[in-house]
């Protein structure tokens, strides 16, 4: 995934405002203008969300998710202008718009609704046996100002549903959509249903400066969705600061085959893993290991089935694959296309644009190798490529290698060797006998392992990551001194080696030392010395 | 790079071969599907049999749901026009009129069109019938007209030295002189040598519009197959064009998609004579109709005849009786009517996708039959026949609608510039935008719409850039 920051430094973006066009990516027609925001305009952002703060924080969470509900029911209802808008800014085509953005964001939002009471509402938690008589608690605070950076690949359900957690959990939200998908004063709109959390977001647009400018406001914390390469330099920027971030980065997703597949569903879930949203999916599949059993069958089948899809965007939703949303994304696609064949790998279908367009056709590279760019790079593309292997643990080596550890997918009648493997894969996510498919469970925690990043959105995990837990214990108001407190005498420190030795030594008979000691001491706590 | 063409044709019938002429003449790269196989003057099937299987769509037997007609139609690189009689025919102010006043569209007149005529016309060669072409069945023609007062006009053929007499029939199953004047020999042969590509065997089954380009998507010998253009025309006729709109989902945003099917039904109507007739022989048409009377009442008469097969199926039955029927082939004389439909049909398709046509004949339909049906029992009677045999089955050859043209969203599907509302790279010039029967010979009128439609896309036509994409303006 690439983002913002890169592209910015990519064309050298210049601190002029509205130095940034955004087009129709299928037309070419220019839409609107955005510029990067300076330093003082960045203080300007923080000083209003800073107001907005207070106001959110104070609401009850009931109210809260109440205000979401509106905003979910406006996006429900405009559903089909925004997935306009979505084709218009990336090129993909409408059914992924439809499917991955606006019924994910649904889905999510109706998981937010349900579970968010539960998981933010104030944690009783247990209190040990020593210190007998108070109470303890976890309240979820919010964590204040949060940054969120979203990138081009899903514009809106990247977007959205961070957004809609950092409020959920009373958070004001500073969010920064990509530059190259800005969705300009959509959000504004959608969000205007409720004043209270209108008044809690600010959009900001801008590239790679305006994502800078914002870092050094100090926001309480950040979430970037991007590559890997602007990730860390974003990391670099927040470390000083002191600003914790989140970092959901690249992939180079494998996809395991076994011979006792039902071929033509794997082949069927391979093409959609890998085509999906073009292949511009962190978790898309990229590498493809199969059984070499049934490799030839697979490959042959796989083929046939990709010369099927309908390369376009469509309008009714009748197309498969869309249009490359980056620019700077087409070449590199198009260079690991180049750099995997100029060193002998072999296409078996696709490695071509369809004519000036910007649209790739599904390609398919067998007999690639750890040399080639296509085999270790993020490709982000329609591309996938084919290696075989013989045995499990050669599956799980080819897959386990290389530097990033998104997800991965299993594909074996054989559950228990499917687990087995689940288990030795170095990434964040597993789909056993299916593909992409743990996103779509909003209960499931989200993120990556190595060089794909850390921490997690999506799931209880991903919404407490919105929060600061703050701990608290209780105790009454009583004339007590605590044993542990002053002064230390003599008689206390014996007494405190017998409670010990009750409270964490062997044998039934401790706990009557227990009770004695513990009687023994506080009786001892409340002499003077 | 996977080739994107500037124009998709799909179909090689009339409108798609004109199309094609025009489109790469103005230096457009197209590429062209047709559903059927290439044939040439000397690999056209030689029986009537075969000529049905091989060159039309089903045998040459689609029918409406009721069965009470039946439709034929051309599956070939040339579409109809391999097929038909070839007779060319402009429209009169009558038709034209009530194009103009149900679309909207005010060139619809003879005067505007006379350009398009023109121009086509001048890429055909025609022939005029005269008394030297006549054989048996067109002299007892003239003969009951004059007879009976009513009159007639000699037809008007698209041929080019068709040698003696005009001796063979079998030029409904592909000319085998390359005499008549087919797409085959005249505008598809100039568009290849403009540079159009031609697949044949290539059956569409959806069209997907995007902003920028057209996926045609189909099956060439078992094979899926994808194709695109920047502009695709639907070519593939009434029937063919209307079955893949709605095979591709447009129904639902295309609320007239299917309507306003019209096939102008002819009835076959055979006497009996004494003395050979022979009809068989010679120019297979050579006379028409042309009474105001009969264009008022809504039909026309058509001196025609039919091979073994399709007279066989005039008397259906078995045994004795049906041979007697066809021992009497020499002996048969024949007018049909051919009905200017009152009453249009509507295109539909079932759960696969196959062809649901609902065209009946109803009272007003009827009525000019009938009318029709009178006119020849008087002319039959006043000839001497022996015996008079009215048709048992109706067919269609001039499938026309289902995509009709106007400016009006709700009761049309291609707006007056032949793109389809609200789908500017799907386009249609075919028979399938008639926005209602004419009562004439339909085919030369498709070629001067196509060429109409040729005109005003080339209007706004444009060179495509050729280079890669917009990547450094875009790159921000
Ligand atoms: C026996 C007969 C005699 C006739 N005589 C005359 C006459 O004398 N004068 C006259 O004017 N008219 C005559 N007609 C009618 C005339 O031929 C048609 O009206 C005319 O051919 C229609 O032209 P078109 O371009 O609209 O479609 P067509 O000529 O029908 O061409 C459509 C083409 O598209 C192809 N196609 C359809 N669906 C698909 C698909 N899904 N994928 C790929 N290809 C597809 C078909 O195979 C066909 O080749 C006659 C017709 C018949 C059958």
């Amino acid at each position: 995934m690439n983002t913002a920051l890169e592209s910015a430094r990519q064309s050298g973006t210049s601190h002029e405002a509205a130095n940034i066009q955004v087009r129709h990516r299928l037309t070419q027609a220019s839409l609107y203008q955005i510029g990067d925001i300076n330093a003082g305009q960045a203080a300007a952002v923080f000083a209003s969300a800073r107001s907005g703060l207070g106001a959110l924080s104070h609401y009850p969470l009931s109210a809260r998710l109440q205000e979401l509900r509106k905003v979910r029911d406006l996006i429900f209802a405009e559903r089909e202008a925004i997935v306009d808008q979505l084709v218009a800014e990336t090129g993909k085509c409408r059914t992924d718009a439809l499917v991955s953005e606006i019924m994910g964001v649904m889905d999510y939002c109706d998981w937010l609704l349900r579970k968010a009471p539960s998981i933010l509402s104030d944690q009783k938690v247990a209190t040990p046996l020593a210190l007998l008589g108070k109470k303890s608690r976890i309240y979820h605070e919010a964590l204040g100002i949060v940054l969120i950076i979203s990138p081009w690949n899903y514009p809106f359900h990247i977007g959205v549903t961070s957004i809609f957690a950092a409020l959920a959990a009373g958070n004001s939200v500073i969010y920064k959509p990509s530059e190259l998908t800005p969705l300009h004063g959509l959000l504004e709109r959608l969000f205007a249903v409720s004043p209270l959390l209108r008044s809690a977001l600010q959009v900001v647009y801008g590239a790679g400066e305006t994502a800078q400018q914002l870092i050094a406001q100090r926001p309480a914390k950040i979430f970037f969705t991007g590559s890997a390469r602007t990730g860390k330099r974003l990391l670099a920027q927040a470390a000083p600061l002191l600003i914790p971030v989140e970092l959901e980065l690249g992939g180079k997703d494998a996809m395991l085959v076994f011979d006792d597949v039902n071929l033509a569903r794997t082949v069927a879930g391979c093409l959609w893993g890998a085509m999906t949203n073009a292949g511009q999916s962190c978790t898309s599949v990229e590498r493809v290991f199969v059984q070499r059993t049934i490799y030839d069958a697979f490959v042959r089948m796989l083929k046939s089935e990709a010369e099927k899809l309908v390369v376009n965007a469509g309008d009714a939703g009748d197309a498969d694959i869309g249009a490359i949303t980056a620019d700077f994304q087409w070449e590199i696609i198009q260079q690991h296309i180049q750099d995997a064949v100029a060193k002998g790998a072999r296409l078996v279908c696709g490695g071509e644009s369809l004519g000036d367009t910007l649209f790739l056709m599904p390609t398919i590279v067998e007999s690639v190798n750890d040399t080639m760019q296509i085999q270790t790079a993020e490709t982000f593309g329609p591309v996938l490529t084919l290696t075989p292997f013989d045995t499990e643990e050669e599956a799980v080596q080819l897959a386990n290698q290389g530097e990033f550890g998104l997800s991965a997918s299993v594909w074996s009648k054989d559950l228990a060797r499917a687990d087995r493997v689940a288990r030795l894969l170095e990434v964040g996510a597993v789909s056993i006998n299916n593909v992409m498919l743990t996103e779509g469970n909003p209960n499931l925690p989200f993120g990556g392992a190595r060089q794909s990043g850390f921490g997690r959105v999506k799931g209880a995990e991903g919404l407490l990551g919105m929060t600061r837990s703050k701990a608290v214990i209780i105790d009454k108001q009583s004339k007590k001194i605590e044993a542990n407190w002053y002064p230390y005498t003599h008689a206390k420190y014996r007494l405190f080696g017998r409670f010990m030795a009750a409270l964490f030594g062997k044998g039934i008979k401790r706990w009557f030392g227990f009770a004695v000691s513990g009687v023994a001491l506080e009786n001892e706590a409340q002499k003077p010395r | 790079m996977a080739e994107i063409y500037d124009y998709v044709i799909i179909g090689s019938g009339p409108s798609g071969s004109v199309l094609a002429h025009y489109l790469t003449q103005a230096g457009a790269r197209c590429l062209m599907l047709e559903a059927g196989k290439e044939y040439a003057a000397d690999t056209f099937p030689r029986n009537e049999m075969h000529a049905n299987t091989q060159l039309m769509w089903n045998g040459g037997m689609d029918a409406s749901r009721d069965a009470s007609l039946l439709f034929l139609r051309g599956k070939v690189l040339g579409g109809g026009s391999i097929i038909n009689q070839c007779l060319l025919d402009r429209f009169d102010d009558d038709a034209l009129d009530d194009w103009a006043a149900r679309s909207g569209i005010h060139d619809f007149s003879t005067v505007a069109m006379a350009r398009h005529y023109d121009e086509v016309e001048s890429h055909l060669a025609l022939h005029t019938m005269t008394r030297a072409d006549w054989n048996r069945n067109a002299e007892l023609y003239v003969d009951g007209f004059e007879r009976c007062g009513m009159q007639w006009a000699p037809l008007r053929r698209g041929q080019k030295d068709c040698g003696l007499g005009n001796d063979c029939m079998v030029c409904l199953g592909g000319c085998p002189r390359d005499s008549k004047q087919s797409m085959l020999v005249t505008f598809l042969r100039q568009a290849r040598q403009q540079g159009l590509r031609v697949e044949t065997g290539f059956e569409v089954g959806q069209v997907i519009h995007g902003a920028r380009h057209v996926t045609v998507f189909g099956r060439q010998n078992g094979q899926s197959r994808q194709v695109y253009g920047r502009k695709c025309i639907l070519a593939a006729g009434a029937l063919g064009t209307t079955q893949l709109l709605l095979n591709s989902g447009l129904g639902d945003r295309l609320p007239a998609l299917g309507q306003q099917f019209n096939c102008h039904p002819q009835l076959m109507n055979v006497a009996l004579f004494d003395d050979f007739v022979d009809a068989h022989k010679g120019a297979f048409q050579a006379v028409k109709s042309n009474d105001p009377r009969f264009r008022k009442q809504g039909f026309k008469l058509e001196n025609v005849f039919a091979g073994p097969i399709a007279m066989a199926l005039l008397a259906p039955g078995y045994g004795l009786a049906h041979q007697r029927f066809m021992q009497q082939y020499r002996h048969m004389a024949c007018i049909e009517v051919a009905v200017r439909d009152a009453t249009p049909g509507a295109i539909a398709i079932d759960a696969q996708g196959r062809l649901k046509i609902t065209k009946t004949m109803h009272d007003a339909d009827w009525q000019r039959a009938n009318a029709g049906l009178h006119a020849v029992d008087a002319i039959f009677g006043v000839l001497g026949a022996r015996e008079i045999m009215k048709s048992p089955i109706r067919i269609g050859l001039h499938l026309m609608g289902g995509c009709v043209i106007g400016d009006n969203g709700r009761h049309s599907v291609v707006n007056p510039a032949f793109e389809v509302h609200d789908h500017p790279n799907l386009l249609i010039a075919d028979s399938a935008i008639f926005p209602s029967a004419p009562g004439i010979n339909p085919s030369l009128s498709i070629m001067a719409l196509a060429h109409r439609a040729s005109e005003v896309w080339l209007g706004s036509y444009q060179t495509p850039a050729t280079t890669a994409p917009l990547m450094a303006e875009a790159s921000l």
